[in-house]
């Protein structure tokens, strides 16, 4: 039988824990929208570690918000000098192995949806637990651990160290359904109060005898879709996006290209016409956490990119289909 | 001369060095090992002055940092284990469409690991059709594709990609594409 006290105890022994995870889950996204602001807003100056399949690379991030909004020049510091310059309006990436500068159309990047409120919050709370974890150090910052934990095993986690005062990220690990980490990245330094000159944010190698894979003007959006085309089904909570005909910069031929999201992971579908038979490919690879199918159908080759679990690029891989119209 | 170039480790950690003093005395400190580790030792000195020393790396970090990188089996070697083998389960199964629309072959290979390679020669074996591509999975570093034009074509996909990628990855897609395969020769 309940007695009334019984349930009073019942209620008092319940009620702090359901609270806490809320308070525990909303103050975990209050973390996450400012480190979203913090990513684009701030100035600073940094060494950070990339830590990938056993692979250790370290590599030097400048980035400035300013009149002409977010510039961002990202190196490396060993090995091959990779470079990325980014601003506002293009994505320039120098690579002197392959004596190529690949250049694209650069897109607002948000790390965390603005609005807690807001219906893409919720949304992803259907797919992921947020919590907020330990204080720790990072860079010789203090720092606030925010986890992210999938709720199925489509898309992958995060543990995320943000820098108690500013709120940037400083160290990210990028974990499977297990909790075992794929890809690390660790800040050992960062500067806030360095004055950042349009010189630290010029690339340092530019080969004139390099091949430039530039994305040519406006053919991009204006095209038209080829219709038959059709991803049929997706892994739960991957909801399609955006859906264009663009013309990459390495291609000769437009790309059909769906993205796919579930709010936090994307995924990219490419169908590209091959004139080459030789140059076609079938299969799984990956490039740290980043999973990639290809497939041939319809005598196209469809390549389905993302940073999520294989089983998820396979699953919408093989979910593509043509339709003759008649 | 002993006590002087420590004397100048000691100014070089803390950032008072002469810059013209610098480019011997880290050619000194590279030539010998007793130099390093006093120059180990002196980082600690400082980190413990400065209150670090709950992160301070231990003796000779640097080294078994380098060392367990090469020797550490990976935990993406294992779960590429499984994909692989439900893969390769599944190609052995679709071998027959496979040849008979004469697609592309796919040969999947990773490197130490007999586990799977009764089954990657399987597939090799049984798979007769025209080895017209070749795509290989080393350690998952890189696309390790034989056509440039292939390749070229992922690391635009990659690029373009990342453009549309939210997320929380913060600069990891950057990353990636800057250090995807130092070690490609």
């Amino acid at each position: 039988m309940i007695t009334p006290l019984r349930a009073l105890v019942f209620l008092l022994l319940i009620t702090p824990a359901v609270s806490w995870s809320e308070d525990n889950s909303r103050e975990a996204h209050e973390w996450l929208v400012r480190m979203s602001q913090a990513a684009q807003m701030l100035n600073y100056e940094g060494t950070f570690i990339y830590l990938h399949n056993g692979r250790l690379e370290t590599m030097q991030i400048v980035h400035k918000f300013g009149d002409k909004g977010e510039q961002e020049r990202l190196f490396s510091l060993n090995g091959v000098a990779r470079e990325i310059v980014r601003d506002n309006s293009k994505i320039t990436c120098i690579l002197p192995d392959d004596k190529s500068v690949v250049v694209d159309k650069s897109r607002p990047k948000k790390l965390f949806p603005d609005d807690l409120t807001s219906k893409d919050v919720m949304r992803l709370e259907q797919y992921y637990k947020f919590e907020l974890g330990e204080q720790d150090r990072i860079a010789g910052r203090k720092t606030q651990q925010v986890l992210v934990k999938p709720r199925d095993g489509y898309r992958f986690g995060y543990r995320l160290w943000l820098d108690s005062e500013t709120g940037l990220l400083l160290k990210s690990d990028m974990v499977n359904e297990t909790g075992e980490p794929i890809e690390q990245i660790m800040f050992t330094r960062i500067d806030y109060s360095a004055v950042i000159s349009d010189k630290a944010l010029m690339p340092e190698l530019m080969g004139k005898q390099y091949k430039w894979f530039e994305h040519e003007k406006d053919t991009v959006e204006a095209m038209e879709l080829e219709k038959g085309w059709d991803v049929e089904n997706s892994p739960e909570g991957f909801m399609m996006t955006e859906r264009g005909r663009r013309r990459l910069p390495a291609g000769k031929m437009p790309v059909e290209h769906f993205v796919y999201s579930d709010g936090l992971a994307t995924v990219s579908v490419y169908i590209e016409k091959v004139e080459e038979q030789n140059d076609l490919m079938q299969g799984v690879s990956y490039m740290g956490a980043v999973h990639v199918f290809a497939n041939v159908v319809n005598d196209h080759q469809v390549t389905v990119v993302g940073e999520v679990p294989a089983e998820t690029v396979e699953f919408i891989g093989n979910s593509v289909r043509y339709k003759t119209s008649d | 001369m002993r006590d002087k170039i420590k004397e100048q480790i000691s100014a070089l950690v803390d950032g008072e060095l002469d810059a013209n003093e610098r480019p011997l005395l880290i050619k000194q400190i590279e030539a010998d090992e007793s130099l390093q580790a006093e120059w180990e030792r002196y980082h600690l000195i400082s980190d413990v002055l400065k209150g670090h020393l709950a992160h301070r790396a231990s003796p000779g970090f640097a080294e078994s940092v380098r060392e367990n990188i090469e020797q550490e089996p990976l935990v993406q070697v294992s779960q590429a284990r499984k994909l692989f083998q439900s893969n390769a389960l599944k190609y052995v199964g679709g071998i027959g469409i496979a040849a008979s629309v004469a697609i592309v072959s796919v040969l999947i290979a990773l490197p130490d690991t007999p586990v799977i390679n009764g089954n990657s020669q399987q597939v090799a074996s049984t798979v007769t059709a025209p080895l017209s591509q070749e795509w290989v999975r080393v350690s998952g570093t890189r696309w390790d594709v034989k056509q440039p034009a292939v390749e070229s074509r992922l690391n635009s996909y990659l690029v373009n990609h990342n453009e549309y990628s939210n997320g929380m990855q913060g600069v990891l897609p950057y990353a990636r594409i800057v250090g995807y395969d130092s070690e490609k020769k």
